[in-house]
């Protein structure tokens, strides 16, 4: 029986001081701890907050420049075009569900981003999107067609019930092509200068039997509008919780004073236990 | 803090620069992991229970068997395998747009900080149960009891409940209190002589946070240290809930079409010019 593991210490060479390159604190001259000025890769908060919209700042905060005006015009597209997921998103119905059972309102928020972080309509299928769009750069969008429409047929085998997704970010939503996301890629190709990601994703889809009815989902739109804008999957998926908050902060605020028979409660006889 | 006419503003901070001092205990890397004085490999592990340990490292108080199987108890209590509850559902929610479990479960717990229901209740009962004893101690009837509080609008916290009147957990849990060998204390018995003029005047009785703040009350816990244990009250529950919508197709857990969300906006209207 071992009674007693020899433990070392590794000796890890922590650094001793957290680097950033994004937000410079110049130290005041009265206390060390308070700021005398602000800048955000190398420009002065002050003058930002002044001159520039919220989206460049947030589009500089993550890519260390200000976007050029056709990278403004995509992201402000696409930031708004993802404002409000739909008052029935599960993040929604979650933030709603937490309002009038009286959840402290410091909470709302971070529970709702929970639930929006999830691989199936939630953030995460964005950052797989973005993955998948980028690992099939090299191949045009008549094989990734091919590949895809393959896939699916596999899966329409396979599957009895759901949706059929035989990419992330690609595929059928409740059985069908997703008519709004649709509207929404429209909209992005009609008034902002589509990158290569969009432009792959759309002529890939075009190569898609029809009668498969796979379509662009929410996360695959903004997958290839954010690469198109430089973002890496990471970073993708941490812009699409920001970018869906207000939406989903807002259907809490709503419901915040509304008593607790505001929200459905399954009745006894809708509730089965098998 | 100590302090002089020629520190600086900021000495406080400075104390703390690169520095923790825990009065909690830590790891020690080659000699012990330290939980209150205790060598959690030597003095606990095998020896005491999880819900000691849990009170161990947030009170720095070493519970009793008894007393830990009976909060072991307690949060299995708050722990239904039903989905209708609010913060099961917000789980089962996320279950179903498959987001990971460490978010899921986490979403479920920050709602379960609520008013009506979970560890929110825990303060106002607590201070409910701690006020009345003292007034009562000081010569108050039940009556004036329960009308100060009342009679300013205010409900009574720790007595009713949503969805429904009576509360099963209470009797469960009292018989568990004797079977332990817990007498009852002068918390406990005010807030069943509360319950039982309750009932009579108004139907309604103890609700099991009323019940469980005035057992734990009586053993000694008071805020903040009884709403940080209680903090994952719920988690039993709302892990059950994730799991099941998790392991079901996506999307499957209440789906609503469109017309299931009733708008009650105003009507559709022509975007101003800018």
């Amino acid at each position: 029986m071992v009674k007693k593991v020899d433990e070392h210490s590794r000796n890890d060479a922590f650094c001793e001081k957290t680097s950033t390159s994004i937000w410079q604190e110049t130290p005041s001259t009265t206390n060390p701890y308070t700021v005398s000025e602000a800048r955000c890769h190398g420009y002065e908060h002050l003058a930002l907050i002044n001159n520039r919209s919220y989206t460049e700042v947030l589009f500089l905060m993550f890519q260390g420049e200000l976007p050029t005006p056709e990278q403004h015009q995509l992201f402000e597209h696409l930031l708004t075009s993802l404002i409000h997921p739909g008052p029935r998103h599960n993040a929604c119905r979650a933030a709603m569900n937490a309002a009038v059972s009286k959840t402290h309102v410091s909470h709302i928020l971070p529970l709702s981003l929970n639930v929006l972080s999830g691989e199936q309509g939630g953030s995460h299928e964005v950052f797989q999107a973005m993955k998948y769009l980028q690992n099939n750069q090299q191949v045009t969008p008549r094989m990734g067609a091919q590949a895809l429409t393959q896939a699916a047929k596999i899966l329409v085998a396979q599957t009895d019930e759901g949706d059929i997704i035989p990419a992330p970010g690609f595929g059928t939503f409740y059985g069908s092509i997703d008519n709004y996301t649709q509207k929404i890629a429209d909209n992005v190709f009609n008034h902002c200068s589509p990158g290569p990601h969009l432009r792959w994703a759309h002529a890939m889809l075009d190569g898609i039997d029809e009668e498969l009815t796979l379509s662009w989902r929410i996360a695959g739109l903004a997958g290839a509008c954010l690469l198109d804008l430089g973002f890496t999957p990471y970073t993708g998926e941490l812009i699409f919780q920001i970018a869906c908050a207000p939406g989903i902060a807002a259907q809490a605020a709503e419901k915040s004073n509304s008593p607790i028979t505001e929200m459905p409660f399954l009745a006894e006889e809708n509730y089965v236990i098998k | 803090m100590s302090s002089n006419k020629t520190d600086p503003c900021w000495k406080h901070w400075d104390q703390h620069r690169n520095k923790i001092t825990s009065n909690k205990g830590g790891w020690k890397i080659g000699d012990a992991v330290y939980n209150h004085g205790y060598s959690m490999m030597d003095d606990l592990i095998g020896q005491i229970s999880w819900f000691q340990l849990l009170v161990l490292n947030t009170t720095g108080r070493l519970p009793d068997k008894n007393l830990a199987t009976w909060l072991e108890n307690c949060f299995s209590c708050l722990s239904w395998p039903d989905s209708r509850i609010w913060c099961n559902q917000i789980a089962a929610l996320a279950g179903s747009v498959k987001t990971r479990p460490v978010a899921a479960i986490s979403a479920g717990i920050q709602a379960s900080d609520a008013l009506l229901y979970g560890p929110g209740v825990i303060t106002p009962c607590l201070k409910f149960i701690q006020q009345a004893r003292e007034d009562k101690n000081q010569g108050q009837t039940l009556f004036e009891l329960i009308q100060n509080r009342q009679g300013n609008n205010h409900s009574l916290p720790g007595f009713a409940r949503p969805i429904a009147k009576g509360d099963e957990r209470v009797t469960a849990m009292y018989r568990l209190s004797r079977e332990l060998g817990f007498e009852i204390g002068p918390h406990e018995s005010l807030a069943l002589e509360i319950s039982e003029y309750l009932t009579i005047q108004e139907g309604e009785s103890i609700n099991f946070g009323g019940y469980m703040a005035a057992f734990l009350a009586d053993q000694g816990f008071s805020d903040p240290d009884l709403s940080r244990i209680m903090a994952l009250w719920v988690s039993a529950g709302v892990h059950a809930c994730y799991a099941e919508a998790a392991d079901n197709t996506a999307g499957s857990y209440l789906p609503l079409q469109c017309q299931d969300i009733i708008y009650t906006g105003v009507a559709p209207r022509d975007l101003p010019s800018p």
